[in-house]
């Protein structure tokens, strides 16, 4: 926006109708672009559409009968990380840098998804998803020299981790192998956004070094692989450790005590701080490697009870920031985010058992918690339309 | 809006049910507006260094950071209010430049002016990054509200 300086009167009172000195000529001052560039809109759609086949996928893998299970099967872990998680993250932070630039990350994991989708060679979609991680680190990077510090060299190392697990994938090694460097993604991504705001919060001489060494540990087990003893003992010891950090310097504890959206967000993160605490001690004490489904509990008590949960959480503030979308807080939220946290735990509790049939359930009632959710936010964004309609605002 | 701070963010812990025109609030303002300008103003022309306006300040109590749920005024994010019959100039900043909710902010931020302030020609909000915010800038209000003891207690 262009800005014309005016002279500011020495004694600005109210009733002060004739200014000391001489008015300037008329200015327009544009008022704050509302629009959404429809790129916008295209790659949310996209993100969409990932998710269903991604849900699609990981219902057939859990053996429900669907059809097209083949084919989509495999690609349940990268259409979700990438082409759902890794396709918002992209999007918010071109929305933060304000470049145009970082927008192609999101537009590349967008086209990703769709080339994935629409049964194209998955070499395509795999570099597609390469390619927009490393225009992401490449943002992240730029992030890092505006503003030096802890928090933002958290939010690139994680791009940089979704650039490795991402070409790994790419070049052909089984998403067991490489799903750390995606964990580690997202881990690093969302915990470095609660380190920034933890600077809210009292801290000590030992805050950062303490930050340091649980991601780092963590950071280190998760690239070595899930599936060695050393990575699986070393991811857990970290996440035990970010856990203890979160449960001493996260402002959740704090906002949880101010009611309403704020409440809501706060009590979104704290449940997923429990899943994460639990994914570390899954991880020290029934590794991948050695329990028949370490890797599956693990894997989406992270992934569901932790990361998705943030997504509950946030949405409320990143929809209105990217797509103009404001949708109300409405208490009926917890629902749909209760019901999330009952799948996670129906979920491990099944695989710690060896219960096929809570598995399988248990995918079903997490993709009955997302489509809950989302139908309440549509609900909201519609009554949230109609209350400004009518107040002409 | 995100919040228009109706009881769903920070009410109730100021002065139960009447956080706005609190005694403490009001008073807490006026100091604001007539002390010394945070210490960053040493950057800033001579001209900037314009004290804030308190009716400016006491509208922006509704704009809340979504991700904290108080307001920026709290969070000593507003750098300067400026106010004449004919134009209203705000300089906000955020905590992150990695912050995707700033053009949110600023949006919510003029939304809120432009109803309290209606008769007012031009109304411009502008988003800063210098000096970089830090956390020594948060009121003591906002202190309490995070659940913190003021600045000069232990």
């Amino acid at each position: 926006m262009p800005h014309v300086p005016i002279p500011v009167p020495a004694a600005r009172q109210p009733k002060d109708l004739k200014p000391s000195v001489p008015a300037p000529p008329v200015q327009l001052v544009p008022v704050p672009d509302r629009t959404v560039h429809p790129l916008r809109r295209a790659v949310l759609a996209c993100a969409v559409g990932a998710l269903l086949a991604g849900l699609w996928a990981g219902l057939a893998r859990l053996g429900w009968e669907l059809p097209r299970a083949a084919s989509l099967a495999s690609l349940h872990g990268p259409l979700l990380v990438s082409g759902v998680f890794g396709t918002l993250v992209a999007l918010e932070r071109a929305v933060a840098l304000e470049g145009r630039w970082p927008f192609a990350a999101p537009a590349l994991s967008g086209t990703g998804s769709i080339l994935l989708v629409a049964g194209a060679p998955t070499a395509a979609g795999a570099w597609a998803y390469v390619l927009a991680a490393a225009v992401l680190t490449a943002a992240s990077l730029l992030a890092v020299r505006r503003q030096p510090a802890a928090f933002t060299a958290s939010l690139a190392l994680g791009a940089a981790a979704w650039l490795i697990g991402s070409g790994l994938w790419a070049l052909d090694h089984p998403v067991s192998d490489l799903a750390g460097w995606w964990l580690a993604f997202l881990v690093l991504t969302i915990v470095g956004e609660r380190l920034e705001l933890s600077r809210l919060m009292p801290r000590s001489g030992l805050s950062l070094p303490l930050y340091l060494l649980a991601t780092g540990t963590f950071l280190a087990g998760a690239g070595e692989g899930l599936y060695t003893a050393r990575g699986a003992g070393l991811a857990g010891l970290g996440l035990l450790a970010l856990t203890a950090w979160l449960a001493r310097h996260d402002i959740a504890l704090r906002t949880v005590r101010l009611g309403g959206q704020a409440r809501f967000m706060a009590i979104c993160m704290l449940a997923g701080y429990v899943w994460l605490a639990a994914a570390g001690i899954l991880l020290l004490v029934a590794p991948p490697g050695t329990h028949a489904y370490g890797y599956d509990m693990a894997l989406h008590a992270i992934l569901l009870g932790f990361v998705l949960s943030m997504v509950f959480g946030h949405a409320l503030i990143i929809l209105p920031a990217v797509v103009r979308i404001r949708p109300r807080f409405r208490a009926g939220l917890y629902l749909p985010l209760a019901v999330l946290h009952g799948s996670v735990a129906l979920r491990v509790a099944s695989d710690l058992l060896g219960a096929e049939a809570g598995r399988r359930w248990s995918g079903l009632v997490t993709v009955a918690a997302i489509a809950g959710f989302a139908a309440c936010i549509a609900l909201s964004t519609r009554g949230a339309r109609s209350d400004h309609a009518r107040s002409g605002a | 809006m995100i919040q228009i701070n109706a009881g769903a963010g920070g009410a109730g812990i100021l002065a139960p049910g009447n956080e706005r025109t609190g005694d403490e609030v009001l008073s807490w303002l006026r100091s604001r507006a007539t002390r010394h300008a945070p210490q960053g103003d040493a950057d800033l022309p001579p001209g900037r260094r314009d004290p804030l306006d308190t009716d400016v300040l006491d509208c922006l109590l509704d704009v809340l950071d979504p991700e904290v749920g108080i307001s920026v005024v709290h969070l000593g994010l507003v750098y300067r209010a400026a106010r004449t019959p004919d134009r209203i100039e705000v300089d906000l900043t955020l905590t992150a430049r990695t912050c995707p909710l700033a053009g949110l902010i600023v949006e919510d931020a003029h939304d809120c002016l432009r109803r309290r302030f209606n008769d007012c020609r031009d109304i411009e909000v502008r988003l800063v990054w210098t000096p970089g915010w830090t956390p020594d800038r948060i009121s003591d209000l906002g202190l309490a509200l995070l659940g913190r003891p003021p600045r000069g207690l232990s």
